[in-house]
């Protein structure tokens, strides 16, 4: 407890209260200015345009990634020869540092020189903007996002069916249960808390996201891709307001413990075995 | 459980002594509890040999000041801003360092920097060139002194413009191009195979960079700040400056001679025609890629000549317990001694006509001979303002947008409240 309350809950409190300040680093100045900050962060444009892109991309990235991570993971526990090479290919995305990811992947989406408009140029196919649009560039980090990030979940969701008793599958096929009825009958209610684990950990780490934004995007084009914890680090580093940026990392906070509250009360666990 | 309970106790006693000892911010750098007197100098990492600059200065100012010690912390670029703020703040473990030259306003509106008017003469204040002094004073005090500067010129591939049978432009100040005849040169030159470009006509190093965009605007007749530093509203968005963002965004999206993204090392290989750059570009070329063959041109023009400059200055932390010694540790840095060597060894522009004359050699010749004119005679220096570093990452975000297919006006009047907001905290 003393050590949850040191690491985790009073950075929470010390934000919190650097959230009702301005500060001037360099002119080592902390003046008291109530909540002027939150009043400022409801009228920026910007900070609404970051929380609605953080709400869409965690919307769209988080259920993909676990649905596909399912489906890797229901594809590669099947014994058959060479599932556990399959199993490593897709878990190479996990073990390539982020920062890396996003360099390599900014450089394939490069809109005049990229791997990927060269292969549809190849293909006769209509160049892309991918990055360099508005329209293109949040889905074009979504993508890089969900290949980075399905092979591990996989590997978790891959821990919890094999902790499914082997006799509950025989005995559902013994009653005339097919594949489909056995995974939404059996396999999936006793997924649920890996799956839960997986859907809770996967939402806070993609409301969490920095990386890719930052290397692949800056924010733009025209804040099209901008995230909160993006304007968090912006504001603090770049801008040097330590105050706002406060106050814009307790807005993240409000928001991933309302997301999380939330799929914890909709994917409660009904099934033990 | 009583161990565990103890146990964690105890790490947790450690933690809160640790953090309630005094911070060295000496991630900075290690102090002797043995010199009598340590100062520190806070410096970009510039790798060698441009090190040996700093180092020699140090062995100087050493040698005459025994008894003193200098601590030297050498940071990497991309985190040198964040990590010279935080020393500022905690006021330690910095009494001389780095000073981007944009940045005076900025560090010298917060009061970080020691006026140094009484530690230097008149005579070698008047050895540095009038815009480097400028650049070094705000509020009429003298907060910096200069150390390094930049020009820019459009080097050009030899030939790239012979394969496309285009004579090359002239390198006198008097055969500036305008930007119209660049883009018709650019036309030219370009090469095309299947809808790929296989060379292309221009490109900017820094391409979305204020350093080298600020120029455009200000030949076209745009200013870039109001007079008291404090609002961009009528200058950024300005017609003149909306005249000069559309072109800027045709460049890439209707003219495409330039590619949307930057790809390094496409004048090196011969990909590119016409190249606008900083001076140590040259240097670069001559000794990495000797196989280019290369001319500099004038930097180009709408309305009236105006080249980029600035680069890096010297400055004394206004904390500092040993003002006397810092200062003279920036004279062993900056004087005009050291500068002939800084200039040899360090790849920027001198900022002394004393270094200046020291080398007529070099400075009477091609290219260099254009950069020293350009730096006296249209040089301007970037915006003096406390919020510069918002003021350059907004409208860098500005021209990437524009870059990639925003609508011009729209960026500059958007990117006009972002930046007013911003100076609206320094008022």
């Amino acid at each position: 407890m003393v050590g949850l309350g040191l690491f985790k809950l009073y950075p929470i409190v010390a934000g919190l209260r650097l959230s009702f300040y301005e500060v001037r680093l360099i002119a080592r100045r902390l003046d008291f200015i109530g909540l002027a900050n939150y009043a400022e962060l409801i009228h920026d444009p910007v900070i609404w345009k970051a929380t609605a892109n953080t709400v869409l991309f965690n919307l769209v990235v988080t259920p993909v990634q676990v649905v596909l991570a399912l489906g890797l993971a229901v594809l590669v526990n099947r014994q058959l020869r060479g599932m556990a090479a399959f199993r490593s290919v897709y878990f190479v995305p996990a073990v390539i540092s982020l920062v890396v990811a996003s360099i390599v992947w900014k450089l394939m989406y490069a809109p005049d020189n990229g791997l990927l408009n060269g292969a549809l140029h190849a293909l006769g196919l209509p160049r892309q903007t991918f990055l360099t649009s508005t329209t293109q560039a949040m889905a074009s980090v979504m993508l890089m996002v969900v290949w980075k990030g399905v092979g591990y979940w996989m590997v978790i969701l891959v821990a919890g069916l094999k902790e499914i008793p082997e006799a509950i599958h025989e005995a559902a096929r013994v009653d005339g249960a097919g594949p489909i009825r056995r995974f939404t009958a059996v396999t999936l209610p006793l997924l649920t808390p890996a799956l839960l684990f997986v859907a809770v950990a996967d939402t806070a780490i993609n409301f969490l996201l920095f990386v890719p934004v930052y290397v692949m995007t800056q924010g733009g084009p025209s804040d099209s891709t901008t995230l909160l914890m993006f304007e968090v680090y912006r504001n603090a580093f770049v801008y040097t307001r330590f105050g706002y940026a406060s106050a814009v990392s307790t807005l993240l906070l409000v928001v991933i413990a309302g997301a999380v509250v939330l799929q914890i009360r909709f994917l409660r666990v009904e099934f033990e075995y | 459980m009583r161990y565990r309970t103890a146990l964690s106790v105890l790490v947790i006693v450690m933690l809160l002594v640790s953090t309630l000892l005094p911070a060295p911010i000496g991630a900075l750098g290690p102090t002797s509890v043995w010199a009598a007197t340590e100062l520190s100098f806070v410096s970009v990492a510039r790798g060698e040999p441009r090190r040996q600059a700093i180092l020699g200065a140090i062995a100087e100012f050493e040698k005459a000041h025994p008894g003193v010690k200098v601590v030297l912390s050498e940071i990497p670029f991309d985190q040198y801003f964040q990590k010279v703020a935080i020393a500022l703040a905690s006021g330690s473990g910095i009494d001389a360092f780095d000073v981007d030259s944009p940045l005076v306003a900025s560090y010298g509106s917060q009061g970080a920097l020691l006026p140094l008017d009484k530690y230097w003469t008149k005579d070698n204040l008047d050895d540095f060139i009038k815009v480097e002094r400028d650049i070094a004073t705000y509020e009429g005090k003298m907060l910096t002194v200069p150390m390094g500067s930049t020009s820019v010129g459009l080097f050009c591939n030899v030939d790239l413009f012979k394969a496309a049978g285009v004579p090359l432009p002239g390198t006198e100040p008097d055969k500036r191009l305008t930007w119209d005849q660049v883009l018709e040169i650019a036309r030219k030159v370009q090469v095309e195979k299947d809808g790929v470009v296989e060379v292309w006509g221009f490109a900017l190093q820094q391409y979305d960079r204020p350093y080298q965009l600020l120029p455009f605007l200000q030949s076209n007749g745009a200013e870039v700040i109001g007079r008291d530093g404090k609002t961009v509203n009528g200058y950024l968005n300005s017609p003149a400056a909306i005249e000069v963002a559309r072109w800027y965004g045709d460049l890439f999206n209707r003219q495409k001679l330039s590619p949307r993204e930057q790809v390094p090392n496409l004048f090196y290989t011969g990909k590119l025609a016409m190249y606008l750059a900083p001076s140590y570009e040259a240097n670069t070329l001559k000794s990495q890629h000797p196989n280019v063959k290369w001319i500099v041109a004038p930097h180009p023009y709408f309305k009236r000549p105006v080249t980029p400059t600035g680069a890096w200055h010297t400055g004394v932390y206004a904390g500092t317990k040993y003002p006397a010694l810092a200062a003279a540790l920036v004279h062993a840095y900056t004087d005009p001694e050291p500068a002939k060597r800084n200039y040899r060894i360090m790849n920027y522009m001198p900022v002394r006509e004393s270094t200046f004359k020291a080398f007529p050699e070099t400075f009477e010749a091609m290219p260099n001979k254009l950069f020293y004119w350009e730096m006296l005679h249209t040089a301007i220096a970037r915006p003096r303002t406390p919020a510069y570093r918002e003021y350059e990452d907004l409208l860098r975000q500005a021209f990437a947008n524009i870059r990639q297919g925003a609508d011009p006006a729209k960026e500059m009047n958007v990117v006009v409240e972002k930046i007013d907001a911003q100076l609206r905290r320094y008022r």
